[in-house]
């Protein structure tokens, strides 16, 4: 009967699966017999009963696998669990070994996940709205190639002609009262609010819906429309209305306007950053070269940005033909959105520092490594017992991965802590101009970033470590007692220890040079002294103050503001140093060609109010300054040193004649020569500029500066008390020192230096603890051989020299290796340097005497140790 | 109710009920896959399982499911047999299942019912 069978499955059970299927058929097939069947029936019977047994039993085999295979999954789940247990409690063994090497994982992942949370929130994540990579900036060029912002006529003419956008949209930025005491209540303070005016379509470019009432009706930006309209960011509808739902449709005064609240944007969605409150910008009161506009634009679908700028790029040729006076020469520039907001210098500041930050973690694994590496020395014995009891090295290289794993937990866990820290103290003392710093926090992409980088230091730090102390010859290391070995885990350590070295000199010189660029930033001769100098900006809505109410003010002001005591000068101007705001515009000079466009060249203005220059401290270096006298229609400009070399290379500036705004603007004469003002961005030269007096372009806002003579904070308040006396309805921000600004404007390359600094100086601790830890280790094992020397007559100086010798090789290496290292990587650094150049010399020396220095201190201590071995003891300790 | 016994007749297994009826039939013990189909085809009246090689997947996967666990032993005439018995699990699924079996063998009648009386 089983004959019958083996022939249908012949052999012996294949499997479990087999030898089970079996039984069935067979038992079957026996039972049928004893009904009295033929044994061949019998069988075909059993079978046809049965089925396809190879199908059957493929298919029980497929699942007895997955069972297996999760079974096993399971298992080595708890295997680690077990490891991991064993792990801990090996840790808690020995606390100085385990607080150290957590607390070092803990700085490096904390510091880069900090620092990819900044980064992260400032370059790497999108734009909060719908499909942002199709989101445009949108400047115009202008002939000399500068970008420039845009007129409200010229986007109307895009909007109509250009076919590559789904949409093109327009803002402003303008400070602005607003008073929401309504009427009848009245009486309340007015806030200063960043409102932004912007043009039709502007929600609907970004794609954002007002979460309560509506956007603004298309008649709204036509002339003549109501346009007494305003959108609230989130935060303002919750600061000024208690995020009252009810408050569509009500009616606050803003700027003295009574204004109607058409919605609500939702959280997070105001967009340009800091905007609180929009409102609609008319057509119609805007001249076509009155380029003051900020535009963005998207993409229709199916369009790619250098199609939809050569589109643009020919609208923008044809409207310069049609208008040659405002547009001719002028062309257009396209920059993705998120480019354009974060600016290339931030992206590539936020780059270095993240590399930078990458390698502090990279040392400070290595570092832990080299630690394991000892620590594993001291375990040959362990190893050997482990081996000779049969645990395969796989297993002792997972068991010690698993305790390099624990450290990594353990280092992520607190290096949260650490980035939690580091996010807020970016938030608190980092450059303010970073868009989007508001939105760092440690969400989910953070804490996925956190984790990878626990487990990538993890398997950095343990695996070296792990793959040398599995290492065991069980025979020799039990009978050495578990003393002698590890020329190779000294040989090992010593790479790591040079691979530490390197890499601090890396960062060292990366330091030195952002140091350096920064010191030379400090030093820059501005042209002018902030020092005493308090600054406020006032705005005078004109819809309040008409131009002639502004120009009797700018006088009043003034007036008033000298006559406070410990005010030694007052001046107001539009737009102050360092104020991020800039004018320019076209200046002809009679007997000057245009150029082949027929352009001519740009300079910046300014417009002041006399007594700018003396508060200032420019000097005065030619002709006269402005006076009470220069009134509307007066002719007097005053021009920089740089604007006179420039316009007048013949070197006669003064009482010569230009015409601003090109050809056709009104003549003016050239009165006085001042120094040059470096005003706008340190790093750039002063710029070439023209100054016209404030009662010919009284601008709707001025800026106070008023020159202190020692009592600031006094002063500061009695000039707040007199401005909000003199123009009630305003709103009177904080008078701070002008300092401030040019502080802010320093405050990105002081704090890329702080931070490169304070990882250099990490890295600089690592390395020499790194140094330090081998050099001591090496004496210990050397204690014999050092007390044999002594006793056969060794000097302890040269002991310490023998000793040290073996540190300056180290250092040596590394520092050679570190220079070779730096000189490749300082060149990604130029871009981001201030007249440094990336291989400045005296970075590279001051890296190399500070780490050599530090480094062979380090070393020597350990040699002192060694010169003071007492040959009777050392020898007799065995 | 058909009491077919031809193949081509045979009820089609609504899914679950092979596994529901493996399940009950294991409450009586540990037994070998022989024995489970020789108990269900005789009390099913050789209504349901058809095909007798179809038992065995169906108790790999609820051995897969932690529903019934699986030793080796000797059967009765003395030969090496998988046998299967009830884990907890198992027990705890059974009953939901048969609350379940019950409520729907109710609604399905009542349905059939109304159709043709």
């Amino acid at each position: 009967v089983r004959r019958t069978f083996r022939l249908l499955v012949p052999g012996a059970y294949r499997d479990e699966v087999d030898e089970e299927l079996r039984f069935h058929l067979e038992t079957r097939i026996d039972e049928l017999i004893a009904a009295g069947r033929e044994p061949t029936a019998a069988r075909r019977e059993a079978l046809r009963r049965f089925g396809d047994p190879g199908r059957i039993a493929r298919e029980c085999r497929s699942i007895a696998r997955t069972r297996e295979a999760a079974e096993r999954r399971a298992g080595l789940r708890h295997d680690l669990g077990q490891d991991l247990k064993w792990a801990l409690r090996r840790l808690r063994r020995e606390p100085g070994f385990a607080l150290a090497a957590v607390a070092i994982l803990a700085l490096g992942i904390g510091a880069s996940t900090g620092l990819f949370s900044v980064a992260d929130a400032v370059v790497f994540r999108p734009l909060p709205f719908t499909e942002p990579g199709r989101l445009v900036w949108i400047d115009e060029r202008t002939p000399e190639g500068d970008r420039f912002s845009v007129s409200l006529p010229n986007l109307l003419d895009w909007r109509r002609s250009a076919k590559s956008f789904a949409g093109i949209a327009g803002f402003q930025l303008r400070n602005a009262s607003l008073d929401v005491g309504l009427g009848a209540s009245g009486g309340s303070e007015p806030e200063k609010v960043l409102a932004a005016p912007v043009s039709a379509d502007f929600f609907s470019v970004l794609g954002v819906r007002p979460r309560l009432g509506g956007a603004f009706p298309p008649e709204a930006f036509t002339p003549g429309g109501d346009a007494d309209r305003a959108v609230l960011s989130d935060a303002l509808w919750r600061r000024g209305f208690g995020a009252d739902p009810a408050v569509v449709g009500t009616t606050v005064t803003l700027d003295g306007r009574p204004t109607v609240i058409a919605g609500v944007l939702p959280p997070g969605l105001g967009f340009p950053e800091g905007a609180e409150l929009w409102t609609p910008m008319q057509d119609g009161q805007w001249d076509r070269d009155d380029k003051e506009i900020a535009v963005i634009a998207r993409l229709a679908p199916g369009t790619s940005m250098p199609v939809a700028s050569a589109e643009l790029g020919a609208v923008a040729e044809r409207l310069g033909g049609l208008y040659p006076d405002a547009d001719r020469g002028w062309g257009v520039e396209l920059r993705p959105l998120q480019h354009a907001l974060v600016g290339p210098k931030v992206e590539r500041a936020l780059v270095v520092l993240l590399a930078a930050v990458g390698v502090l973690l990279l040392i400070a694994c290595v570092n832990v490594s080299s630690l394991l590496v000892a620590r594993g020395a001291a375990r040959t014995r362990e190893m050997a017992v482990r081996t000779s009891l049969g645990a395969p090295r796989s297993r002792l290289v997972r068991q010690l991965l698993v305790e390099a794993g624990a450290i990594g937990l353990l280092g992520g866990l607190a290096g949260l802590g650490v980035a939690w820290a580091a996010v807020e103290a970016v938030r608190l003392w980092g450059p303010a101009e970073v868009p989007r710093l508001a939105e760092a926090a440690l969400d989910a992409r953070v804490l996925a970033f956190a984790a990878a980088a626990a487990v990538a230091s993890s398997l950095v730090a343990g695996l070296l470590p792990a793959l040398r102390t599995s290492r065991t010859r069980p025979g020799e290391d039990l009978r050495a007692g578990g003393r002698t070995s590890s020329g190779g885990a000294a040989r090992l350590r010593g790479a790591l220890v040079v691979t530490q070295l390197a890499l601090a000199v890396t960062l060292l010189v990366g330091a030195g040079l952002t140091a350096r660029s920064y010191l030379r930033l400090l030093g820059v001769d501005l042209g002018f002294d902030p020092g005493d100098v308090v600054a406020v900006r006032i705005d005078l809505p004109e819809t309040q103050f008409p131009a002639e109410r502004r120009q009797a003010l700018a006088e009043e002001i003034r007036a008033r503001l000298l006559a406070l005591p410990g005010v030694t000068s007052a001046a107001a101007s539009v737009g102050a140093p360092y104020a991020g705001f800039y004018t320019a515009n076209e200046v002809a000079v009679p007997g000057r060609q245009p150029d082949a466009q027929g352009g001519y060249p740009i300079a910046q203005w300014r417009s002041v109010t006399p007594g700018y220059f003396e508060t200032l401290d420019v000097p005065l270096l030619q002709g006269r300054a402005f006076s009470g006298e220069d009134r509307e229609g007066g002719g007097a400009v005053v021009v920089s040193r740089s604007f006179a070399e420039q316009f007048f290379p013949e070197g006669d500036a003064l009482g010569r004649e230009l015409y601003f705004g090109g050809p056709d603007g009104s003549p003016r004469v050239v009165v006085g020569v001042v120094g040059d003002v470096r005003d706008a961005a340190l790093e750039e030269a002063a710029r070439p500029t023209l100054f016209l007096p404030y009662q010919q372009i009284p601008w709707v806002h001025q800026t106070w500066l008023v020159e202190t003579g020692g009592e600031r904070p006094a002063v500061a308040g009695a000039v707040r008390a007199e401005l909000a006396r003199l123009v009630p309805g305003v709103p009177v921000p904080e008078v701070r020192p002008l300092a401030a600004n040019l502080g802010q404007a320093r405050t990105s390359p002081r704090f890329q230096a702080l931070l490169m600094a304070a990882f250099a100086l990490a890295a600089v601790v690592l390395a020499a603890s790194g140094v330090y830890g081998l050099m001591a280790f090496a004496v210990a094992r050397r204690r014999r051989e050092i007390g044999i020397r002594m006793a056969l007559g060794a000097r302890p100086a040269a002991v310490v020299a023998m000793v040290a010798r073996q540190g300056a090789v180290l250092v040596a290496a590394g520092v050679a290796l570190g220079l070779a290292g730096s000189l490749a990587l300082a060149r990604s650094l130029a871009s981001l340097l201030y007249e440094t150049a990336p291989s400045e010399l005296a970075a590279y020396l001051a890296a190399v005497g500070l780490l050599a220095g530090v480094a062979l201190a380090a070393s020597w201590l350990p040699a002192r140790r060694a010169a003071a071995v007492d040959p009777t003891v050392a020898l007799t300790a065995e | 109710m058909s009491h077919a016994t031809t193949a081509g007749d045979g009820l089609e297994l609504v899914r679950g009920t092979l596994d529901l009826l493996i399940l009950k039939t294991l409450t009586w013990g540990a037994l070998h896959g022989y024995a489970i189909t020789d108990s269900i085809r005789q009390r099913t009246e050789e209504a349901i399982l058809v095909e007798e090689g179809a038992l065995y997947p169906a108790l790999h996967r609820l051995e897969k499911r932690g529903w019934v666990d699986a030793e080796w032993g000797r059967s009765e005439n003395n030969r090496r047999a998988k046998y299967y018995k009830l884990t907890v699990e198992g027990r705890a699924r059974l009953q939901a299942q048969e609350a379940t079996w019950g409520r729907y063998t109710e609604a399905v009648a009542k349905i059939l019912g109304t159709v043709a009386p």
